[in-house]
């Protein structure tokens, strides 16, 4: 469950203060090392000339040197295997003016996600959260399959508040904030958060919706699929191996799905190889496709 | 893992001949572009990108969704991209592009010419594109988008994948056309940093801290008018003073649009 984390401090912490503290003192695979720097992250806080000055320096560079490509994440730093941001959460009047559009994770859309990251309410009223909870090991990652979300609690989340998400557990939905309102994020980036899914719910039916797309693992099926579309007998092989012993069970389905193309004439031996994954969404998609197969 | 040389060799060839000052210079990049397609070097890098992920699972290239940035140098990118689906919109392009499609499937498409009078920085919804013309590329053939006159829908029956080479924008803005009716429905910043500094000028706005008023100024002279008349309200949030004046100078703005949007808040203000 999403943890509040009561902190009070009136230091005011840097950012560099709060990397050089978690690369010393955090363990970033531990949710509760991890909630350590809650203080620290409150501290950072404090510091109320953070994001107006690196708002400034970014409109006189004219946002060349920064390299997140989002209007409504200014990034603060960074350290081994995670990184600070600054998350600006428009009001519903922000987003019909049309001065600020809404980002990839809409509003009013369940999702979790597939890193821990913690959060200081910096700026503005803040959103509404209602938090969710879900068992992530019996999710087979089928769209539409359903999946049991344990409704938990709605949050005001307001300034000074500290709020740290296990990922693939907590879910929530967000509701605007009345006023425009900033958050700072302290995200773990650490590798395999590449190789675990993200997922969108649909509340109403209580079903796994879909995965968002400019997740790393959606991207690296688009290559694997691109790859497919225009490769030789060397791809055949890379597919194989992908399909055979990636840790992503997407990444495995989408080997075999563009060796399948690759080599039509073998699709049978393919899917027969597929319907021995572990993971029930590569094993049905084996069987569907032989299925189709003895009917054709 | 193959070598891949003449990706290297691709890009030096942009470089030498694509003369950024000089924007029709990047049709001579027609042919080596369509040598470079068919030399196959595209799908060599993509396979190096499956040989990474291969060698390390957590690998992540530049990928975005559906696409691979090959290289994004001085004034263009070179990217392969992977079209799903059809469009609902037609959208302009902000700048010249020349698309192949790899694999074995042919590339459909529709061209519509934009209205005579049409200015991309003046967004009007009573602009109207016309006279469809269908076309089709075969794998290995190069279609050059020539933006600055015509406007492009591509029919995707099935998922097709496509090597694209664009210069730089140079409209700065993106429209969006109605497929029935053909009339301008909507625009877009053509530029995700042009979107960056409008935002970050109204966050600046709501945040209200005297220290953003010189860089807030210096945006008043983007080149880009949306980007302007975000900082002039923001400026309008924190200096009262400094935003009157640069709303004085917008009456002289070489933008219609903020030219009257400028008219309109003095004389709300009541300062003219």
């Amino acid at each position: 469950m999403a943890r509040i984390i009561e902190t009070r401090t009136e230091r005011v912490v840097s950012v560099e203060e709060f990397v050089d503290f978690v690369q010393a003192q955090v363990d970033l695979s531990d949710l509760d090392s991890i909630a350590t720097a809650a203080p620290l992250l409150r501290g950072l806080a404090n510091d109320r000339q953070l994001v107006v000055s690196r708002l400034n320096q970014q409109v006189l560079n004219l946002f060349r040197s920064e390299s997140v490509p989002s209007a409504q994440v200014i990034y603060l730093g960074e350290g081994r295997d995670f990184y600070l941001r600054a998350n600006v959460w428009p009001a519903l009047a922000d987003l019909s003016s049309g001065r600020v559009h809404q980002d990839q994770f809409s509003y009013n859309l369940a999702h979790d996600h597939n890193y821990n990251f913690m959060t200081v309410g910096y700026h503005g009223p803040g959103y509404i959260t209602d938090m969710y909870e879900y068992d992530n090991h019996v999710v087979t990652g089928k769209l539409g399959e359903p999946v049991e979300l344990r409704y938990v609690e709605r949050i005001h989340f307001r300034t000074g508040m500290v709020m740290l998400y296990e990922a693939s557990r907590d879910a929530h939905t967000q509701l605007a904030p009345e006023d425009l309102s900033i958050t700072l994020n302290f995200m773990i980036s650490t590798p395999e958060v590449r190789l675990r899914d993200q997922y969108f719910f649909d509340l109403e039916s209580g079903t796994l919706l879909d995965y968002p797309v400019e997740t790393d693992g959606s991207r690296r099926i688009s290559i694997l699929r691109m790859a497919a579309d225009v490769g030789d007998a060397n791809t055949q092989q890379l597919l194989a191996d992908l399909a055979q012993s990636h840790p992503c069970r997407r990444t495995r389905l989408a080997g075999y799905e563009g060796l399948a193309r690759l080599r039509p004439q073998d699709a049978e031996n393919l899917w027969r190889k597929a319907g021995g994954d572990s993971e029930p969404m590569v094993a049905d998609a084996a069987r569907s496709k032989l299925e189709a197969l003895s009917r054709a | 893992m193959k070598s891949l040389p003449s990706i290297q060799d691709f890009i030096e060839t942009v470089d030498r001949e694509f003369a950024r000052e000089r924007m029709e210079s990047f049709w001579d990049l027609e042919l080596p572009f369509r040598d470079f397609v068919r030399s196959g070097a595209l799908a060599l890098a993509l396979d190096a990108e499956l040989e990474r992920t291969v060698a390390n699972p957590s690998y992540m290239g530049q990928w975005r969704a559906n696409q691979l940035v090959v290289h994004r140098g001085r004034g263009f990118a070179l990217s392969v991209w992977l079209f799903e689906s059809t469009r609902q919109y037609v959208h302009s392009m902000p700048f010249y592009g020349m698309y192949a499609p790899l694999g074995t499937q042919s590339l459909n498409f529709t061209r519509y010419e934009l209205p005579a009078d049409y200015r991309n920085d003046v967004f009007d919804p009573g602009k109207q594109i016309h006279s469809p013309s269908r076309g089709e590329v075969a794998p290995g053939e190069v279609l050059k988008l020539y933006s600055d006159r015509y406007v492009y829908d591509f029919q995707i029956d099935q998922p097709i994948v496509v090597a694209k080479l664009t210069c730089a924008a140079f409209q700065s803005m993106e429209w969006l056309f109605n497929k029935q009716t053909g009339y301008a429905w909507q625009a877009n910043d053509s530029e995700i940093n042009a979107t960056q500094l409008r935002v970050a000028a109204y966050i600046l706005g709501k945040l209200a801290d005297p220290t953003s008023v010189e860089p807030l100024k210096q945006l008043t002279a983007h080149p880009n008018h949306a980007v302007r008349w975000a900082a002039v309200q923001a400026l309008g949030r924190i200096n009262r003073s400094a935003a009157v004046e640069k709303l004085q100078q917008a009456l002289d703005d070489p933008h219609p649009h903020l030219r009257r949007a400028a008219a309109k808040t003095l004389s709300q203000l009541k300062v003219i």
